[in-house]
């Protein structure tokens, strides 16, 4: 038997074709003058055709496995089938990006036919604000894509603006309020409605709690995305495994998911006990044992902001000049709902969400520490109260978290 | 998820993304159906056509050229058109001498599926190769996997340490198989 791996690694070159012109020749020697080389290529052969009909068997099986778990999710169309959802994704993201576009350039060419020769950016003076909505509509296409690209959020949380689209197309007209997030019109808006401030419209978000996770994991940093309301405890529970074949893989709540060193967001998949890659199966054939190694992790529960998304429905002006108390009340427009508060807010730091839980909306606005909860049926001047975060559950998801560290445990 | 989302996740080793696919066996089975064939012939054609342009995507040998639906539809095309000749020519003698070529084709089939099975005794010995001699085995072997791309799955340093590593495997493994055995072993 020929165990040298020179002769190894000839053979698998040669069963594999990937012999170079000098090998080859010395593969014909060594069949027709060594005997024992031309029966070991033999065994190897029969080897090479034993383990590809195995794993195509194997492969097979696993695929009628995926295929029968395909049909069941087609069954209950309200699983959480990333396919559909990227689908729809693409689709309803190009489509709003195509409007935008396409609406603001055809506005603009009605407004000053397409022989112009005014180049010039249109000023937006105090007067003129409300009227001019090509400009507004214009600007806005800018800010919303200049916006999205700003968020770098993966396309798992865009899909949540999915409902937004039926009530971006109806309320075009109400679109101009949207301007105020450019910042060259923002001072003359503003103006135009007295002593308002609007808040940009990327502070104004709305979050949908979704069962997808997804997790970036790079330079000793693991970011969880999608469970901003996990508790410190449950986050510590996290932990990350590196199995022997220095495969890294995240059990929580006694389920294990493959992890690979990513910067893009990736989303969270189960590992299956039956698959086998990364040397899963060492994990699961026995009891997993596993020890603190040296490898230090930083563990990071993304919070809300991340995992919401800009709720454009939702109009929020507020007065600095405030010499009394602190209030809010909501104003409800046709389309268009509006919050006014009176109160000491950093233009910069408040921020204002919706947040959808069992069909309801609950409102709050958050600047540094201090969380408000908001009543949608203040119709008149309430006062701002601050929440307790130990009786309301959902204002927790605003908590700022501070990063866990802890280190990779290894496989023994 | 997009086709690129999709070669993605497989080349990192999410085989379950595989099932996606399934979305697009409809135009092959309305296809095939048009063409001499049923549902089940566009499944068996449609599993083959996944399984090609599987180990095509880790053998780096896939170039996203067009789109995954589009090309799987193609191979499914090309699987079942060579399906149909296969078949013409099966046919054809067995219509002129109809018992003869049946017993024929039952002999062949006792002989060549005698006793133990090649892929039995190999699932055998892979498993008490054990990991990850196993899975670098399978990978490399049946994927045709590239070395630097074995070497980043398991970690290896270099496509070089990867190497190595296939041939000392190879090696385990050959050692626990007789030739006698192993030749005797027909399919």
């Amino acid at each position: 038997m020929i165990e040298e791996l020179k002769y190894i690694a000839l053979i698998d070159k040669y069963l594999r074709g990937t012999l170079a012109p000098s090998e080859k020749d010395e593969v014909e020697e060594l069949m027709h003058h060594n005997p024992d080389f031309a029966k070991e290529v033999r065994v190897y052969e029969k080897i090479y055709e034993g383990i590809t009909k195995k794993e195509k068997a194997e492969l097979k099986n696993r695929l009628r496995k995926y295929y029968k778990e395909y049909q069941e999710n087609q069954e209950t169309p309200t699983s959480d089938r990333p396919n559909g959802r990227y689908r729809r994704l693409f689709i309803y993201s190009g489509a709003i990006a195509a409007c935008l576009i396409i609406g603001g350039a055809i506005l603009l060419f009605n407004q000053y036919g397409p022989s112009t020769s005014n180049t010039e950016p249109t000023v937006v003076d105090v007067d003129t604000t409300s009227t001019m909505k090509t400009d507004s509509i214009f600007d806005l296409d800018e800010g919303k894509l200049v916006e999205e690209n700003k968020l770098d959020k993966p396309d798992i949380d865009r899909v949540q603006d999915n409902d937004n689209l039926v009530n971006r197309e109806n309320t075009d007209g109400l679109q101009k309020h949207d301007s105020v997030q450019n910042p060259n019109t923002e001072s003359e808006v503003q103006l135009a409605i007295g002593g308002y401030k609007t808040l940009p419209s990327r502070a104004v978000r709305k979050y949908q709690s979704s069962r997808s996770l997804s997790y970036t994991f790079h330079d000793g940093v693991f970011k969880l995305y999608g469970r901003p309301l996990m508790g410190k405890l449950e986050a510590l529970s996290l932990r990350i495994l590196k199995n022997k074949e220095s495969g890294y893989f995240l059990k929580y709540k006694n389920d294990y998911y493959d992890l690979e060193k990513t910067k893009r967001r990736l989303p969270l998949i189960k590992v299956d006990a039956k698959r086998n890659n990364k040397g899963v199966n060492t994990l699961f054939n026995r009891p997993i044992k596993s020890v603190p190694s040296q490898e230090e992790v930083t563990v990071n529960i993304v919070g809300v902001q991340n995992a919401s998304t800009v709720l454009s429905e939702l109009l929020v002006r507020f007065d600095n000049d405030n010499s009394g108390e602190q209030t809010y009340f909501f104003n409800k427009e046709e389309r268009q709902l509006e919050l006014i508060i009176q109160a000491d807010l950093d233009l910069e730091k408040a921020m204002v969400y919706r947040v959808e839980e069992a069909g309801r909306y609950y409102y709050y606005l958050v600047q540094d520490s201090q969380i408000y909860a908001l009543d949608e049926d203040a119709k008149d001047a309430t006062p701002l109260v601050t929440v307790d975060i130990t009786t309301n559950r959902l204002a927790r998801l605003f908590i700022t978290r501070e990063p866990i560290k802890t280190v990779v445990y290894e496989e023994r | 998820m997009t086709d690129h989302e999709l070669l993605r996740q497989l080349k990192s080793g999410n085989e379950e993304c595989l099932g996606q696919l399934y979305a697009h066996l409809g135009m092959v089975k309305s296809w095939i159906c048009r063409n001499n064939g049923d549902e089940e012939d566009a499944l068996d054609v449609f599993q083959e056509a996944i399984i090609v342009f599987y180990k095509n995507v880790m053998s780096g040998k896939y170039e996203q050229r067009s789109k995954i639906s589009t090309y799987l539809f193609e191979i499914s095309k090309r699987q079942w058109l060579n399906q149909l000749n296969r078949r013409k020519r099966h046919e054809q003698p067995r219509e002129a001498n109809g018992f003869e070529s049946k017993f024929e084709e039952e002999l062949i089939y006792e002989v060549t599926h005698p006793g133990p099975r090649l892929k039995d005794y190999l699932g055998r010995a892979m498993s008490r190769l054990g990991e990850p001699c196993k899975s670098l085995l399978e990978t490399a072997i049946f994927f045709g996997m590239r070395m630097e791309d074995i070497a980043e799955r398991f970690n290896y340093s270099s496509a070089r340490s990867a190497s190595q590593q296939k041939l000392r495997c190879l090696k385990k493994l050959r050692s626990s198989i007789s030739y006698e055995d192993i030749i005797a072993l027909e399919q």
